[in-house]
């Protein structure tokens, strides 16, 4: 099973996916209210097309990593 | 109707969908067995769930058919001001939660805390559980009108009726959960969440392709209404208020407090909330711009039923094959949360006031399985309450949220930052409650359009308020 990332780094990175966040409510703020043609619909559009495909790809890799086999592996050791 | 959609539904429609439902079930019963250990297995999937699952299983059950039907509906009656007084404060405020109290909740927490009555035992008294568990019951019936989103879209595509359509979305879901408890909804989830996303992009460069970039579709709301175009929307400074105020009912949603419980660590709550916020962000507006179409494009069917003009939207816009994978994204968008759901529901009844105050010594597996039976049972009765959400779902997330804002969010912050659980915390906690419920009436007064609704209103209110007298 792969090294588990440190709860200090999950920290920083959330930190920046909350700033993300921030930036991204601005931009659909800003573009929605001065009406964009182009930029928006595509910001968004290839925003929620990447998404959930880029997810699962990573679910996939924890998968791989045994995120379901968890369970049975600390009834083996707790035997 | 606008379109006769179950003309324009292909075999190709046809062959998504019923894949679609053949692997959730599929699901349900490979999962089976490792649910049934035990209660923290079959509710919390063994508190094991990394950052990837956690972003499946927060996003899909957050997002449901009402971020796209209602958002929809909101976009067809209201213009782009739904983005600015909804969908951008509840990203940002719902921040915190992501940030700070998810990652506090899991962190603080003893591992027999399984629920969110569990957390007001550890937090306040038994007595507190007890209020808590029966006050959370009522609120299920909220997922009557989600059923009623996702029944009804089966009914428009393949003309079958209606409530034979609630019917079998119903059973497919109360099937799933039953068996196999968070550990396939661990898996459900995230198949679920990303057939939402690659739809919500599909269907944004749909109506790019319709309307040739977004200035004709601005253009054209503006000519309907010009207030579709502001800020405000033309709404009053409460109506602003009841909507920024709903967007906190996460804070006191049963789902999200499952699911920090089930996660490995408060750092993957952290990561994994803040990447569902800016998914959210992107989701709901494309719903809102969608519903935004719907006024153009079936002026007259957007005024009848919003919710119908939208979906023949969806068909106008989408080619073949692609239609059916939006209906499997909003079938997605219900089953996901009707499912976390009933499985809340269940565990409230058997875990926390069945074994909690009258069969204490009940074992994990009679746990497990009562859990299953009140599924069933709850899930029954909820396919019967669609009645009551037959003329939309935007109202009932409108009061639902704020209710559960009103009634739970104030126990649940003074027990997560109030140390001293004296009489001036009661005093406190009762004051802000009278003074959110007030404030929710105020709001919400209005919108409740017909006897049924105000109804369930008074049950769920009626509950509550009885169970906080015989508590004090």
């Amino acid at each position: 099973m792969k090294k588990d990332i440190g709860e200090e780094r999950k920290s920083k990175l959330a930190f920046i996916w909350a700033a993300i966040c921030l930036i991204c409510s601005v931009l659909i703020w800003i573009l929605t209210i001065s009406r964009s043609d182009i930029i928006l619909p595509l910001f968004m559009g290839t925003a929620a097309l990447l998404y959930g495909p880029v997810t699962a790809f990573l679910y996939l890799r924890e998968v791989k990593n045994g995120v379901f086999n968890a369970e049975d592996e600390n009834e083996e050791e707790s035997l | 109707m606008a379109i006769n959609f179950s003309e324009i539904w292909s075999a190709f429609d046809w062959i998504i969908i019923s894949v679609y439902f053949v692997i959730i079930i599929a699901v349900g019963l490979a999962m089976r067995k490792r649910a049934s250990k035990n209660m923290k297995s079959f509710f919390v999937a063994s508190r094991r769930l990394t950052i990837p699952v956690l972003v499946g299983v927060g996003a899909a059950s957050w997002y449901d058919s009402w971020t796209i039907v209602g958002l929809a509906e909101c976009g067809t009656t209201m213009g782009i001001c739904i983005i600015f007084i909804y969908i951008i404060p509840t990203a940002i405020l719902r921040l915190p939660l992501a940030v700070w109290i998810g990652p506090l909740v899991r962190n603080k927490i003893p591992d027999w805390v399984l629920t969110m009555p569990d957390l007001m035992s550890y937090m306040y008294d038994r007595k507190t559980k007890f209020v808590m568990a029966i006050g959370m019951l009522p609120p299920f019936l909220y997922e009557s009108a989600l059923l009623t989103a996702g029944g009804s879209v089966i009914a428009y595509v393949t003309g079958m009726n209606m409530w034979l359509a609630f019917a079998i979305l119903g059973i497919i879901i109360i099937f799933y959960t039953s068996l196999s408890g968070l550990w396939g909804l661990a898996i459900t989830d995230m198949m679920q969440f990303v057939v939402m996303s690659v739809s919500a992009g599909v269907l944004c460069f749909g109506l790019v392709n319709h309307f040739g970039g977004f200035g004709s579709l601005f253009d054209q709301v503006g000519a309907v209404n010009p207030d579709f175009l502001t800020v405000t929307g033309g709404n009053g400074f409460m109506a602003v208020l009841g909507w920024v105020i709903s967007a906190l009912a996460m804070y006191a949603n049963s789902q999200s407090y499952q699911r920090f419980g089930s996660s490995k660590s408060g750092g993957d709550i952290k990561v994994s909330y803040t990447c569902i916020m800016i998914f959210g962000l992107f989701f709901s507006t494309v719903m809102v711009f969608g519903g935004m179409a719907a006024l153009v494009m079936f002026p007259d069917a957007a005024q009848e039923a919003p919710s119908e003009a939208f979906w023949a939207v969806v068909f106008t816009t989408l080619p073949v094959g692609l239609r059916g994978l939006f209906v499997a994204a909003l079938l997605s968008a219900v089953m996901s949360t009707v499912s976390a759901d009933y499985l809340i529901c269940g565990a409230v009844v058997v875990h926390d006031i069945i074994k909690g105050f009258f069969k204490p010594d009940l074992s994990d597996k009679a746990e497990v399985w009562g859990t299953r039976v009140v599924i069933w049972v709850v899930g029954l009765l909820i396919i019967v309450a669609t009645y009551f959400w037959s003329d939309g779902i935007s109202k009932a997330y409108y009061y639902c949220g704020g209710f559960q804002v009103a009634a739970f969010i104030v126990p649940l912050m003074l027990g997560l930052f109030y140390k001293k659980k004296d009489s001036c915390c009661r005093f406190l906690e009762l004051a802000s409650y009278s003074s959110c419920l007030c404030c929710l009436g105020v709001c919400s007064g209005n919108s409740m359009r017909n006897s049924s609704q105000r109804s369930l209103h008074n049950i769920q209110c009626y509950s509550i308020c009885y169970s906080r007298q015989a508590y004090l």
